[in-house]
């Protein structure tokens, strides 16, 4: 046996060697790109449950609990109706049925917004869970948007609802919405991608993101017609119109709403907006594997 | 702040080949360098089996944010614009870099359950972080065998969950399905002594309880490499002997145990190799009883008293 009292060191060389030779696998490298997708898939099980819990436990800590994911956003319509159905009736120019038109904007909106703002945090936020349980971390950015899809399903019936009760009827093209709501997911977990590794770098970035989902807001056209505004602006007009959450919002009162209408345009549109978000999110956070966690 | 605490590592093969942190400061005793070729020769420090843990020259370094910087002057005789510019450099783009683990090299095996000790500070904690693959080192490298589970105070789950949800969670982590969960749920909960309190949320477990439930997850699925980060400290007398079984299971199973604890009993009971680390450096690797005799009288192998 060795002399026990001094620490002895391999060189690096003979290390490596060791390592290889007894098949064991080198930490904190980033793996490549087709093992992280498959080492991805193999938590599935794990990014759903994460999901639900996250969902599940932000309405936790309540008397009401859960049945808050219904009433949130029913009181939000609720004050949009006493703003805009009576206080503000000319911002409703041009639209027939404007509580209907408002109710799914913003719900998508609020969607988009939280999403967002919650994937720039996904790694900041987990970051006990980062550093308690090793899995692939592109997990966390994926599983959070999850959680704000799972949230808006109770926003979503009820603006179902209240279409209805406002006397439109089903038609087909209602099943639209499923891949407007898909497309929308996608182009949000690729700016989520983006974002968590921006923000995991530099913190202070963290604080931005509200403030451009706010800008986004008014002028997406949430709360008024953008296409009739946009008009008098030109080439501005023309980029508001065709930018992507303007894009999405059309897709989803097209699905639902007679008065809107969806160009093949805006179709084509919301996929590459997604998709190219969505891949190109994906390889940015991956390259940064082996950094996350580091503060 | 670049540069008040960093001393420049070279990474040059030839000044590390025979270089080890502590032998480095003294010259120690002489025997240095005999491994042969390969680097077999280092693992014979009583490894009764094939390599699981290869640790080669880490550095951990990670940013802190907020605070005075490190080093900052801190003396009376400070200029106005000096403590001006002080104070708003507390505030204001202030980011430390702490250099925790400072080149730390040494090889696990099969059946070791080793203790790492050294004082509060020393970087034990944040060297496991980095051996489980959890927390990013900015040089060398880790080579690790299979999958390992780190228990530490702080590694929360979710406490606004239940304790049966973050069983759920926790497992499923650690790459089992939800079946294999579902049928270990009981022995889970039984395991961690936990009783009703698996239905409610863990904001409502005494910490005792939490450390319990999460030494009894990151086991569920018995690990190749099992690290403890004084988890066992918070439990009973019961759950300790329990928990020592669960080691003794991992080791049987060819696995490593990891133990840092200040806990000079425990250690002695549970393991038969020690490492000390001081300041981030590796101080000294032998016996457990050797190491803990020169720790508790502050004789660091070619460190002629240490300073406090």
């Amino acid at each position: 046996m060795d002399s026990p009292s001094r620490p002895q060191a391999l060189t690096s060389a003979d290390a490596a060697a060791l390592a290889s030779r007894h098949g064991l696998r080198k930490l904190g490298a980033r793996p490549r790109l087709g093992q992280y997708s498959a080492s991805i898939w193999r938590r599935r099980d794990f990014t759903w449950e994460l999901a639900r819990s996250d969902a599940y436990g932000k309405n936790q800590g309540s008397y009401l609990g859960q049945l808050w994911g219904v009433l949130k956003p029913l009181l939000q319509v609720g004050v949009f109706y006493v703003v805009f159905g009576i206080i503000i009736t000319e911002a409703s120019r041009g639209v027939e049925d404007f509580l209907s038109y408002l109710v799914i904007g913003t719900f998508l909106f609020e969607f988009i917004a939280s999403g967002l703002n919650n994937g720039g945090r996904a790694i900041a936020s987990k970051v006990k869970l980062v550093r308690a349980l090793e899995f692939p971390r592109a997990v966390l950015p994926i599983s959070v948007t999850l959680t704000e899809m799972i949230m808006m399903w109770p926003a979503l019936a009820i603006m179902v609802v209240i279409v209805l009760v406002k006397g439109h009827t089903p038609t087909w093209s209602w099943l639209t919405l499923i891949p407007a709501v898909a497309l929308v997911y996608l182009f949000v977990l690729g700016c989520g991608f983006f974002l968590a590794r921006v923000v995991s770098a530099t913190p202070d970035l963290g604080n931005l993101v509200p403030i451009l989902t706010q800008l986004a807001r008014y002028v997406a056209g949430v709360f008024f017609p953008l296409e009739l505004l946009a008009a008098g602006f030109g080439l501005l007009g023309q980029i508001a119109i065709y930018e992507p959450f303007a894009v999405y919002l059309r897709l989803a009162r097209s699905a639902i709403l007679a008065e809107v209408t969806a160009s093949p345009l805006d179709w084509w549109l919301g996929v590459g907006y997604a998709l190219t978000a969505a891949a190109a999110g994906y390889v940015f956070f991956w390259r940064a594997e082996a950094r996350y966690g580091r503060d | 702040m670049a540069g008040t605490d960093d001393i420049d590592f070279s990474l040059d093969e030839a000044a590390f080949a025979d270089a080890p942190p502590a032998s480095g400061r003294t010259g120690a005793s002489g025997q240095a360098g005999t491994s042969g070729p390969g680097g077999t020769g280092p693992d014979g420090i009583g490894g009764p089996g094939a390599p699981t843990l290869v640790v080669d020259h880490v550095h951990v370094r990670y940013r802190v944010f907020g605070g005075r910087k490190l080093g900052a002057s801190t003396g009376y005789k400070r200029s106005l614009y000096r403590r001006l510019f002080d104070r708003a450099s507390g505030a204001v783009g202030s980011v430390s870099e702490v250099h925790a683990v400072r080149g730390v090299s040494f090889v696990a095996h099969q059946g070791e359950s080793i203790a790492i000790v050294g004082r509060n500070g020393a970087g034990k904690s944040t060297l496991l972080r980095a051996m489980a693959g959890l927390m990013p080192y900015s040089e060398g490298a880790v080579y690790a065998s299979g999958q390992c589970a780190l228990l530490g105070v702080n590694a929360a789950l979710l406490t606004a969950l239940t304790g049966e949800r973050n069983i759920m969670l926790g497992g499923l982590a650690l790459g089992l399905t939800r079946a294999e969960v579902r049928q270990r749920l009981d022995s889970i909960v039984q395991f961690a002594g936990i009783g009703e309190f698996a239905r409610l949320p863990m904001n409502a477990y005494s910490s005792g309880m939490a450390s319990r439930l999460r030494f009894a997850i990151s086991t569920s699925k018995v690990p190749d490499i099992l690290m403890i980060d004084e988890a066992l400290s918070t439990g009973d007398a019961e759950f300790q002997r329990r928990s020592r079984d669960k080691i003794l299971e991992v080791k049987e199973q060819a696995g490593t145990v990891f133990l840092v604890s200040h806990s000079a009993k425990a250690v002695e009971a549970m393991c038969q190799r020690a490492l000390w680390l001081d300041k981030g450096e590796l101080v000294m690797d032998g016996p457990t009883g050797a190491v803990l005799e020169a720790y508790k009288e502050g004789r660091a192998p070619g460190r002629e008293g240490n300073d406090d």
